[in-house]
């Protein structure tokens, strides 16, 4: 699969989960030179044929208004660690989309993803990622996506 | 008729969104019990009679495909219909389970519509 067309996919199992899930509509590329600001990033791997692996940060601000969005809470409701919790399903659900996407007949086995808040640029790709940059009402996503199919 | 329904899922996030879900649908809910993975499944199941089960797959202790063996081999808990929630959408991810004993697979992102009409086709609620 060339570069673009994981790039498409990628774009839209991001716009897919994010709608149908979160009730979030991208409101397009996120703008770069963002602050340095708290986040919450997230990393599944994945294993078997495909391997690789998917990054996501979000800004804690987004990371909180999704949370209470997807649990049906306000914000302020949210019992510690809950916002952490729904980010590693966000990241689960879009890694899931994309390969499901990509490779269909094959199959793959999903790490549990690790959650952590930092502090830091939220639109940082990593390496040779595929990246999507969101801009969300509350703050923005980056997803980096790195892939190893079953013939590269 | 109101259903009694058990979510099986390691992510307390996921069991109250699921939970969440079922109720913003419109389905009849009795009652919502839930699981952190199969084996605590398996217990509640010996004090709790549920009408369907919805399961994720990658759990700790007891995976989904664990538990959907251990229901099928139980001559009360076979006859419980069980869906199974998952992020991957593959062909032969959603055939192997089947052929184990899952009567429903409903792959994430759903919209609750899709949800409700999993669980009535499955229960077979009268349309």
């Amino acid at each position: 699969m060339t570069g673009s067309a994981l790039s498409v996919s990628l774009r839209e199992a991001v716009d897919e989960v994010l709608e149908t899930m979160f009730f979030v509509q991208n409101e397009g590329q996120a703008v770069e030179d963002r602050p340095i600001e708290e986040l919450v990033a997230s990393r599944v791997d994945f294993e078997g044929s495909p391997s690789g692996m998917l990054s996501l940060r979000i800004t804690l601000q987004a990371a909180q208004g999704m949370a209470a969005d997807f649990l049906g809470q306000e914000s302020s409701e949210l019992p510690p660690g809950r916002t952490t919790e729904v980010v590693s399903e966000l990241a689960n659900m879009i890694c899931g989309a994309v390969l499901s996407r990509v490779e269909s007949e094959t199959t793959f086995r999903l790490s549990p993803p690790r959650t952590t808040i930092e502090t830091g640029d939220v639109l940082t790709g990593c390496g040779d990622a595929i990246v999507c940059r969101v801009q969300l009402p509350d703050g923005a996503l980056s997803v980096s996506f790195v892939y190893h199919g079953a013939g590269s | 008729m109101a259903y009694r329904l058990l979510i099986v899922d390691d992510s307390p996030a996921m069991r109250a969104f699921v939970r969440r879900v079922i109720g913003l649908s419109g389905f009849d809910l009795a009652a919502c019990f839930e699981a952190s993975n199969g084996q605590e499944a398996l217990e509640l199941l010996r004090g709790e009679w549920v009408d369907a089960i919805l399961t994720d797959i990658n759990m700790p202790h007891m995976d989904g495909e664990e538990f959907l063996r251990r229901l099928a081999a139980d001559d009360v808990f076979r006859s419980i219909p069980v869906i199974v929630i998952s992020t991957d959408a593959t062909h032969h991810r959603k055939e192997r389970l089947l052929a184990i004993g899952a009567r429903g697979y409903l792959s994430k992102p759903f919209l609750p519509e899709v949800l409700r009409a999993e669980l009535e086709t499955t229960l077979g609620v009268p349309a």
